[in-house]
């Protein structure tokens, strides 16, 4: 019987040790502010990719440079972010229903503020300078 | 004493086992690449349930998201697809219990006629990428089969 128990206790420790965590939290409900967002993608955007993204998630990379992220979900340009925006904010941004935090997998993470201003920013059409200078920063309607 | 580390030993490869990749990895993906169910990856006689046109205007460098397929191993759908140039790369995933499932990822096609069996039940991402230096128009024609559903993105 006690055989049989740490039989299985080996056997739960392993199985633990090998499931998959999911790197998805929830939307975060973010809200584009009534004003609409001064967060471009140059000011805002591309250099929180550059700082915690691109490592991996770059068109440049390829096989092991990846890390493990996932073809075609790639953050070097406006229209990669785009194509998968929900994903990014359910894993990385913060906003009122949830702080998502399954990425990056980066010792120094973003910090609360910047998670809640890619939920801005993403929540408000994720903007360039010019989308701003015509208007065009209150998110997709 | 032995026999109880034989046991153990016994169990713990069993649980390693268990832990297998579900897929093998491509050298250019992260995420899992699985094959269709073998034997149905074939078009039935059947006319499509429904068939989506769409032309897809997309710039340099663009990668867009053009819609989803729900379904599972019983489901087909039929992607053809027609670009200008031999630049058109296009990828289907899904993500299940928060990982990446690739279904399929290709680059650089002119002209594709691709036959999709959802290796399980999920909802399917299809993605395209302009990988050429000049915009281009894509013409897109999804024929859907059996129960799977489309949703335009």
């Amino acid at each position: 019987m006690e055989r049989a128990v740490k039989a299985l206790l080996v056997l739960a420790l392993l199985l633990g040790a090998c499931t998959k965590e999911s790197v998805f939290g929830p939307p975060t409900g973010s809200v584009c502010p009534d004003e609409g967002t001064q967060l471009s993608y140059e000011s805002f955007g591309a250099p929180f990719m550059v700082k915690y993204c691109t490592h991996c998630h770059s068109r440049s990379k390829v096989g092991n440079e990846r890390n493990g992220a996932p073809s075609f979900h790639d953050f070097d340009t406006l229209s990669g972010i785009k194509a998968v925006h929900e994903h990014v904010d359910e894993t990385a941004a913060a906003g009122p229903d949830a702080v998502n935090e399954g990425m990056p997998d980066y010792k120094t993470p973003p910090t609360l503020e910047e998670r809640t201003q890619l939920g801005e920013w993403i929540a408000c059409g994720m903007p360039d300078e010019t989308d701003i200078a015509r208007g065009d920063n209150h998110g997709v309607p | 004493m032995r026999g109880r580390t034989v046991e153990v030993l016994a169990v713990a490869l069993l649980g390693l086992a268990a832990c297998g990749d579900d897929g093998g990895s491509r050298p250019d993906a992260g995420g899992d690449v699985v094959d269709a169910a073998p034997g149905v990856d074939v078009i039935p006689d059947a006319p499509p349930r429904e068939v989506i046109m769409q032309t897809v205007a997309m710039e340099v460098d663009d990668t867009i998201e053009v819609g989803t397929m729900t379904g599972g191993a019983n489901d087909r759908a039929l992607i053809v697809m027609t670009a200008p140039t031999p630049t058109l790369s296009f990828n289907i995933h899904s993500h299940p219990s928060g990982g990446t499932v690739e279904a399929v990822s290709e680059l650089n096609k002119q002209n594709v006629e691709y036959i999709f069996v959802p290796p399980s039940q999920a909802t399917w991402f299809l993605l395209l990428r302009n990988d050429g230096g000049t915009a281009m128009n894509v013409e897109l024609r999804v024929e859907l089969h059996d129960n799977m559903q489309w949703s335009a993105l």
